[in-house]
């Protein structure tokens, strides 16, 4: 079976047990096709940063790696996610840069100030838009939040909705003066719904916090066609011309039900390119005819199970299941290296 | 202040987060002490929390090990915290129906899990010093995520009731042995060195109190040793491991052994005794 590239493949799934390092195969296997391949990844370990010479303070930039693997000269881009980077992108776009240095705003895009998944959805749009890459290779947080992820657009959709229009539209035109300075609001804004909660809030955090809040979220509105633009990429996830999906897990822990949950929740966005992959799997690795002792016998017995289990499990769920054996190996590149060999075959 | 009563577990995903923060908690059980088991169903009003088959296999799953569950879900405690704070159930429930509200909350999971955390400390503080909560937190990304919303959110409020409340949150999580952060790894280079990573980006957010457990380790199996006819693959994992456990000996001082167990809840209890260097009373 040939897995024919998309301009857009994601990985998903229960993730650090391989999630990240399959991710990064695939994309190393995709340019070693001549593909002008894109990786990017949200959280990294500094050890996947070293194998691809990847840099933190080059955070928000694409960079260029360059590979050799069994004598190829492999050549890929990278993007290590910075929340930072993105939104004052946006800021710059939108015409208001100095949107990005909003005390509340700055403080929301640190680098685990929450805002990472959305603001990921909106630079893998911008992206695919440039249309620099042939392939966008992503790999997603870890587990359910990759349903938070993808619940991103929605969070977009629903913050910049119609129900808003008056406060925002206030705010809007109160934006395009020159300086946006503290402004008194409560008494001027028309949606009573608004303005109580404002009320209920000076409450608990006084009249400043209000002013500052209000400022924030003037700022977040005025980067609304970026954010709104991002939230294009729900339609094209869910095309099959467009996008591969790759829900991983590994065989050897005890998330049998895992999978399968991920898959339920996030029904509505796979299509028939959809594959799960079976990571670390060891059915092919036991050799025949071996005289075990009892520890021996019952170790091969319950991985064996365990590894049954779980494959009977997801054939009913998944018609497209990959296996991807475990790999004795001490070093993440030799990993890769062997990670590309089961690409070739998968 | 008493010893530990808050043990948070993270990790990155399928590391047997789950799994070890039960037995951790069955084994405190064991102990003797008023244990709590706490995770979170949802942490956005839109986000699918467990389907109803699965809360069944949970709320089975922890009756079965006799645990009492902490279930923090997002609706109902941001309810209850506005309630509190305004005085009025009327008035959290009319919040809390707001579109403006909901989807601001959605676009910020930081609140959401100041939230949480402020639920968690008020379980502990209204059940007195003995009460110890054993808290299965998202995984790591996240993990960071709730540990600074503390933080940031002190930072935004700057004055007022909410920032005397993240200031107060703030006291007890950061006074010494309220809280230890576990860190779940499996015995892979790449994953142990991420569980020393992400000890260094806890310990830059001010929390000391930090422990390393890598899991599932087949070199720890007891007697695996001594063992003649290991099947080759076995084989060559425990070597590999041994040569990581060599390594890694002077930074990580917890290790799991794989258990041969298929069945949650005999897996469990089977894991508890190897709770115990996480104790700390």
């Amino acid at each position: 079976m040939d897995i024919k590239p998309k301009s857009l493949e994601i990985f998903c799934g229960t993730g650090g047990v391989g999630k990240t390092t399959l991710a990064t195969s695939r994309a190393i296997f995709l340019a070693s096709q001549g593909q002008k391949v894109l990786l990017v990844t949200i959280d990294p370990s500094k050890r996947l940063k070293q194998v691809l010479n990847l840099h933190d303070d080059k955070a928000g930039t694409v960079e260029n790696v360059t590979l050799n693997l069994e004598g190829q000269e492999i050549k890929l881009n990278a993007l290590l996610m910075s929340p930072e980077k993105t939104i004052e992108r946006m800021a710059n776009e939108s015409g208001h840069p100095e949107a990005h240095k909003n005390r509340i705003v700055k403080i929301l895009a640190r680098p685990y100030g929450g805002m990472n998944e959305i603001l990921a959805i909106i630079e893998v749009e911008h992206h695919l838009e440039s249309k620099a890459f042939n392939v966008i290779v992503l790999d997603t947080p870890p587990g359910g939040h990759f349903i938070d992820f993808l619940d991103g657009i929605n969070k977009i959709h629903s913050f910049f909705d119609a129900s808003f229009i008056e406060i925002f539209r206030y705010l809007g035109k109160k934006l395009k003066g020159k300086e946006h300075q503290s402004f008194n609001l409560i008494s001027m804004v028309v949606s009573s719904g608004v303005k109580k909660l404002l009320g209920y809030l000076e409450k608990v955090t006084g009249q400043t916090f209000i002013d500052e809040f209000l400022e924030a979220i003037s700022c977040i509105y005025s980067m609304r066609t970026s954010f709104n633009k991002g939230a294009e990429l729900e339609k094209k996830i869910k095309e099959r011309h467009f996008s591969n999906w790759f829900l991983v897990t590994a065989v050897d822990h005890q998330k049998l039900t895992e999978a399968k949950t991920l898959k339920k929740q996030a029904a509505h966005y796979f299509h028939k390119d959809s594959y799960i992959i079976l990571n670390k799997c060891t059915e092919k690795q036991w050799e025949e005819n071996e005289v075990l002792g009892k520890l021996g016998q019952e170790l091969k017995a319950s991985m064996l199970k365990r590894e049954k289990t779980l494959k009977d499990s997801v054939k009913n769920d998944f018609n497209q299941v990959l296996e991807f054996g475990e790999i004795l190996h001490l070093s993440p590149l030799t990993q890769i290296e062997a990670l590309l060999k089961q690409w070739k075959t998968a | 202040m008493s010893g530990t009563q808050l043990y948070l577990f993270t990790g990155k995903g399928g590391v047997g987060k789950t799994t070890l923060s039960l037995a951790f908690a069955y084994h405190l059980k064991q102990l003797g002490k008023d244990v709590e088991y706490a995770t979170i169903t949802s942490s956005s009003f839109k986000s699918n929390s467990l389907d109803k088959a699965e809360k069944e296999a949970q709320s089975k799953l922890l009756s079965e090990l006799g645990l009492r569950h902490l279930d923090l879900e997002l609706g109902s405690s941001v309810e209850a915290y506005i309630a509190k704070k305004m005085n009025s159930k009327l008035i959290a429930a009319g919040v809390v129906k707001t579109p403006f509200f909901k989807s601001l909350i959605n676009m910020i999971p930081g609140f959401s899990y100041l939230i949480f955390l402020g639920r968690i400390l008020e379980e502990i503080h209204d059940s007195g010093d003995n009460k110890i909560i054993v808290f299965d937190s998202p995984a790591s990304g996240h993990t960071l995520t709730l540990l600074e919303a503390t933080q940031n959110f002190h930072d935004i409020f700057k004055s007022g009731s909410l920032f005397d409340d993240t200031h107060r949150m703030l006291k007890l999580l950061h006074s010494p042995n309220f809280m230890q952060i576990n860190i779940l790894t499996i015995l892979t280079e790449m994953s142990l060195n991420e569980g020393l990573e992400l000890k260094d980006t806890v310990k830059s957010l001010g929390f000391n109190n930090i422990q390393i457990i890598a899991n599932n380790a087949m070199a720890l199996i007891p007697h695996i040793d001594e063992e003649k006819n290991l099947p080759h693959f076995i084989q060559a994992k425990v070597e590999l491991e041994q040569t990581l456990l060599n390594e890694f000996k002077t930074k990580i001082q917890n290790f799991v052994p794989h258990v041969p167990q298929t069945e949650s809840v005999s897996l469990i209890k089977a894991l508890a005794p190897y709770m115990q260097s996480l104790v700390n009373s």
